[in-house]
């Protein structure tokens, strides 16, 4: 899986969490700021399991690698080498 | 049309009966903005005149079809929101509430108080957030939808069954892990509450020290790991042994078919979370824990089964739901409620022209559990309340529990 490929795939999970149109999501803002919430991240992080077989729940996530879509992106695709 | 009562309500509704002998009569909480001036009685008025098509509802009750008992709300006759005076907030407190909705100005010089007291058969906090919005916006539009459930979900039994068992398995694996701590209430006692508030300033350092030591997005188990700390101190101080079992109530909207912006009506869940009272003293290991239980719990969908699983209550008397909670009450209740509100639903910080201070929750506690903490944050500011029945905590565990919690919160910006 390439990091874009993987952006793509969580923008339309992001999506169906937090019931925002995709169109209107942006892969280079924040989590957060596209509508994720601390119970929504749960649902997002069990996604990316089930999606991409990567756990992030004790992989040591840091606040920069929420940053952006696309950051969370490229952590999934290094955790999962 | 009818408008049914999911379980939830019904478990509300419970709450509701079994607080009819303390001196508020019902399980009702209070939403109160801090206001840096104070609107007059008839500015108020006419902003409240917003809700004037849905006074029928905070006048109503609940009543049973007699096609299939089923319970649903049944309106009532249009009243105006009464608009109480001048009573210091404790004491609003533990007055009945009329109806579902009553609002009280208080002026404290230098401070001054919009009060609103809900009903929490017709509200929860964040529904009880979204309707003060439509008040302070005049967007009546906010409060447009349906209202409760349109159908008694009486023919889904196989997955309710299956929901049931699933809860069972949990409060049965609950109970193996050994005695449950309780503080419960004689029924007739006040409501007390203690209330912290924070500066954004603080906040905003909890949070960074939250995100630099727990992770992003982790800020409900890393405040909750502290309080478990500090509430363990406040039972060894009654003393009460015992694991410490937090029934987390978690907002389900926007999930399980219900709207985003849901006002009426209990839109919540309970995801449970047990906690060994060996690893009290160390919120490291307490924190990990919750995590991992948050995770397992929301992987199996727990909240969405207990509240599937909730509507096979319904059909139960009040008095026999009450007999077969206090039977069980040491081994599967819990040892304080908790809820955390990250985000306000006011959009803006101006109510008709007063600026809003802050915003806190104060809830009544029910008998079982007694005690509960609810955060909540608003403008960048946390709030945290201890709610409980005067005869479940001591004054002197009270204070040890503030004392302990404060000190236990990040000094300094990682």
């Amino acid at each position: 899986m390439t990091a874009d490929e993987v952006k793509c795939g969580l923008l339309r999970e992001i999506s169906a969490i937090t019931g925002r149109e995709e169109a209107t999501l942006s892969a280079e803002c924040s989590l957060a700021e596209n509508g994720i919430d601390s119970m929504g991240f749960v649902e997002l992080l069990l996604s990316v399991k089930r999606l991409y077989g990567v756990n992030l729940v004790d992989a040591g996530l840091r606040s920069a690698d929420v940053k952006s879509v696309a950051a969370l992106a490229e952590k999934i695709c290094e955790t999962g080498k | 049309m009818k408008h049914y009562l999911d379980g939830f309500d019904y478990v509300a509704a419970m709450l509701n009966y079994d607080c009819r002998n303390t001196p508020g009569r019902g399980n009702h909480f209070l939403v109160v903005l801090e206001l840096e001036t104070a609107p007059g009685k008839t500015e108020l008025a006419e902003r409240l005149a917003v809700l004037e098509p849905f006074l029928p509802f905070f006048s109503g009750r609940m009543r049973r079809s007699r096609l299939h008992a089923a319970p649903y709300w049944m309106p009532g006759e249009p009243r105006g929101i009464r608009i109480a005076g001048g009573m210091e907030l404790g004491s609003y407190l533990n007055t009945p509430l009329d109806g579902a909705l009553e609002v009280m100005l208080l002026e404290q010089e230098p401070r001054h108080f919009l009060v609103f007291k809900f009903s929490h058969l017709l509200f929860d906090g964040r529904g009880a957030e979204l309707l003060i919005e439509a008040v302070r916006s005049g967007d009546a539009s906010m409060l447009a939808g349906e209202i409760g459930l349109s159908s008694p979900k009486l023919n889904e039994w196989g997955h309710q069954f299956r929901c049931g068992r699933q809860v069972q398995r949990k409060m049965i694996s609950f109970a193996a892990a050994g005695e449950i701590a309780g503080t419960q209430s004689d029924g007739i006692s006040a409501n007390r509450y203690a209330l912290l508030s924070f500066s954004r300033e603080k906040t905003g350092m909890i949070t960074l020290c939250s995100d630099e030591k727990a992770g992003p997005f982790q800020l409900t188990p890393f405040l909750l790991s502290l309080l478990c700390r500090s509430y363990a101190r406040l039972l060894d101080d009654l003393p009460v042994p015992g694991n410490i079992l937090i029934p987390m109530s978690v907002d389900l909207r926007g999930r399980a078919g219900i709207a985003r912006n849901a006002v009426f009506f209990n839109q919540w869940s309970l995801q449970p979370l047990l906690v060994p009272r060996e690893l009290c003293g160390n919120p490291e290991a307490v924190f990990a824990e919750l995590k991992g239980q948050i995770f397992e719990n929301m992987s199996e969908q727990l909240p969405q089964a207990f509240r599937a699983a909730s509507r096979l209550g319904r059909i139960a008397p009040f008095p026999l739901l009450i007999s077969i909670v206090n039977k069980t009450r040491r081994t599967a209740c819990g040892t304080f409620m908790y809820s955390f509100l990250p985000e306000s639903s006011l959009r803006s910080n101006d109510f008709c022209g007063h600026r809003i201070l802050n915003l806190y929750h104060i809830p009544t506690m029910p008998p079982v559990t007694g005690a509960g903490v609810f955060m909540n944050s608003f403008g960048g500011a946390l709030n945290v309340t201890l709610s409980y029945r005067e005869d479940s905590l001591t004054s002197n565990a009270v204070r040890s529990f503030i004392s302990s919690f404060i000190s236990s919160l990040p000094k300094e910006t990682p």
